[in-house]
């Protein structure tokens, strides 16, 4: 029976006790909030790490063909990523070839999202907000949205295997989780307090 | 049957689906920010390659853009900066810079990752914001109103003011820094930009390279170095035990015909042979543990050396690809590489 009310009482606690207290803790102090742990980067999942890189690499890759189109030196563009993750020069253009891929299919997700960022913004006219009438959660088609670009970085991720080998890919994974992954970092909440302006005469009610 | 056991039955599962529901609440919707930076040095043309993105996740892309400051610093100065703001909605927002490598030189690339609220770019003031469904995990990240004229909360917590609608999500510690090598000041450079320009895979350094033959060896520095460049070779202690072991089980003395090769000289070697277009970009030469054994163009010689060297735990090229004129060894494994079953039979 001990056991089962613990368990009911932890239960109860973390859905109902627990965020009144977090949000009290959180909303009704003024001295400064504790920042919360970091991620660790070595637990960044893969969505997150994949989707920078390969934007890094379809960058660097637009910038060697303007080079390119222009006749210059685009070697240090192309090279960059052989250097990097030890690939050859076949390894680095399918994996310019994934980057381009992965960049030109988020930017038709992304049209869908910015659609519906404009149509929430406009349903806020002037931005002003009604403390008595918060909006609502992000429309269900956002967050479907949002699993759709994850998925689909892990997808090119998958493509990549499927180009480079199983063999090579784990080689060149495990440098991407080495050299790249360290270079990512989610926000930290500490960052954010020294970066926020305090002012004494605050006005904090609604106007 | 008494009603108490049925009672803590209905509650452990309200407990257990309280905690499911919680974790659901809170899992997997994407409610942060993340801020890339690196910086990259190519020899081969030898320039830094800087790079730093801000990447929003989809509820605060409701109400802020992307937005990134990067700077690029070579000995703590700062020497290249610039901004991006994602105003058409890719997502995202980032810069890149480009500048020459100088030499025992060490470049910081770090990048201020912010949310710029174009939702309310026309805001006259009173506007205010939201920050979406998980308030309590971004009020801890202070972001509350933006000019002060509106708190959601409205709390007897005291909002900061901002002096524009933008809200620093990070200053991002995350700077990443690299220090260029110094020159060998020889003919080394030379050879090192070759595996660059040529797209080998391996990318020696000064210390990759010696001038003389270990002590020890069978043959001499110069029968081992083929390449263009006389005073300088990579050989790796593999080449020098496999050679040995090699003219051990052999027998007899061996000849050297090709050692150490630069990519130039490969490549000039392959093409000269009518690989035009396929010539052995990452041939062992170039690594240093491959060496071609003169046989007279005997075909017993041929075989009775090959034999010797797979002894000797080289990787052996057939027949049918080099002809007999030569043996080809190379002890790749050493190196972590692997050969076809073809070259071990």
């Amino acid at each position: 029976m001990g056991f089962v009310k613990t368990l009911f009482c932890i239960g109860m606690y973390v859905f109902l006790i627990g965020p009144l207290l977090e949000e009290k803790q959180l909303c009704g102090q003024a001295s400064p909030i504790p920042p919360l742990t970091p991620l660790p980067t070595a637990l960044l999942p893969d969505a997150v790490v994949y989707k920078p890189f390969f934007h890094h690499v379809a960058a660097f890759g637009h910038k060697a063909d303007e080079l390119e189109a222009r006749n210059e030196d685009s070697r240090g563009y192309r090279e960059a990523f052989i250097h990097q993750l030890n690939i050859n020069k076949d390894q680095a253009d399918s994996l310019t070839q994934v980057a381009y891929q992965f960049e030109a299919k988020e930017k038709l997700i992304q049209a869908k999202v910015h659609e519906r960022v404009l149509a929430f913004r406009a349903r806020y006219s002037g931005g002003r907000l009604d403390p008595a009438n918060p909006p609502p959660r992000p429309d269900p088609e956002m967050y479907a949205l949002f699993l759709e670009k994850r998925d689909l970085v892990l997808e090119m991720r998958d493509q990549l295997r499927q180009t480079l080998g199983e063999v090579e890919f784990q080689r060149v994974n495990a440098l991407i989780r080495t050299k790249i992954a360290p270079n990512i970092q989610p926000i930290s909440p500490a960052s954010v307090h020294e970066n926020i302006v305090q002012s004494p005469s605050t006005n904090s009610g609604g106007k | 049957m008494t009603s108490l056991p049925r009672f803590m039955f209905v509650l452990l599962l309200l407990g257990v689906s309280a905690m499911l529901l919680r974790a659901q609440d809170t899992s997997d919707y994407g409610e942060s920010a993340y801020g890339y930076s690196i910086v990259t040095f190519t020899v081969g043309t030898n320039q830094v390659y800087g790079y730093t993105e801000t990447d929003l996740d989809p509820d605060l892309e409701n109400y802020y853009e992307a937005k990134v400051n990067g700077k690029l610093a070579k000995n703590g100065t700062v020497v290249a900066s610039g901004l991006d703001l994602d105003a058409s909605g890719l997502g995202y927002a980032y810069v890149s810079f480009t500048i020459p490598g100088v030499a025992n030189s060490t470049y910081t690339m770090s990048g201020i990752h912010e949310g710029w609220m174009g939702a309310c770019s026309d805001c006259v003031a009173g506007g205010g914001y939201y920050d979406g469904y998980d308030e309590s995990y971004w009020t801890a990240f202070n972001i509350y109103a933006l000019d002060g004229f509106f708190d959601f909360y409205n709390g007897p917590y005291t909002p900061p003011v901002r002096p524009n609608p933008e809200i620093g999500l990070g200053t991002s510690s995350d700077s990443a820094t690299i220090t260029t090598p110094a020159p060998c000041g020889d003919d080394r450079d030379t050879i090192i930009k070759e595996y660059y320009s040529l797209g080998v895979t391996l990318h020696p350094v000064c210390s990759s390279f010696s001038s003389t033959a270990q002590l020890g060896s069978i043959f001499t520095f110069s029968q081992l170095n083929s390449s263009y460049f006389p005073d300088w070779a990579i050989l790796l202690s593999s080449l020098y035990s496999g050679t040995a072991n090699t003219q051990s089980n052999y027998g007899s003395s061996l000849t050297p015909n090709s050692g150490y090769r630069d990519p130039q000289k490969e490549k000039d070697i392959d093409t000269g042979q009518g690989m035009t277009s396929i010539w052995t970009v990452n041939s062992r030469h170039e690594y240093g543990d491959a060496v071609d054994l003169a046989t007279g163009s005997i075909l017993t010689t041929f075989n009775s050396i090959r034999s010797a060297g797979l002894k000797a735990g080289a990787c052996a090229e057939p027949k049918a690809n080099s002809g007999v004129a030569h043996v080809h060894l190379d002890w790749r494994t050493s190196d972590g590489a692997t050969c076809s079953s073809l070259w071990l039979q």
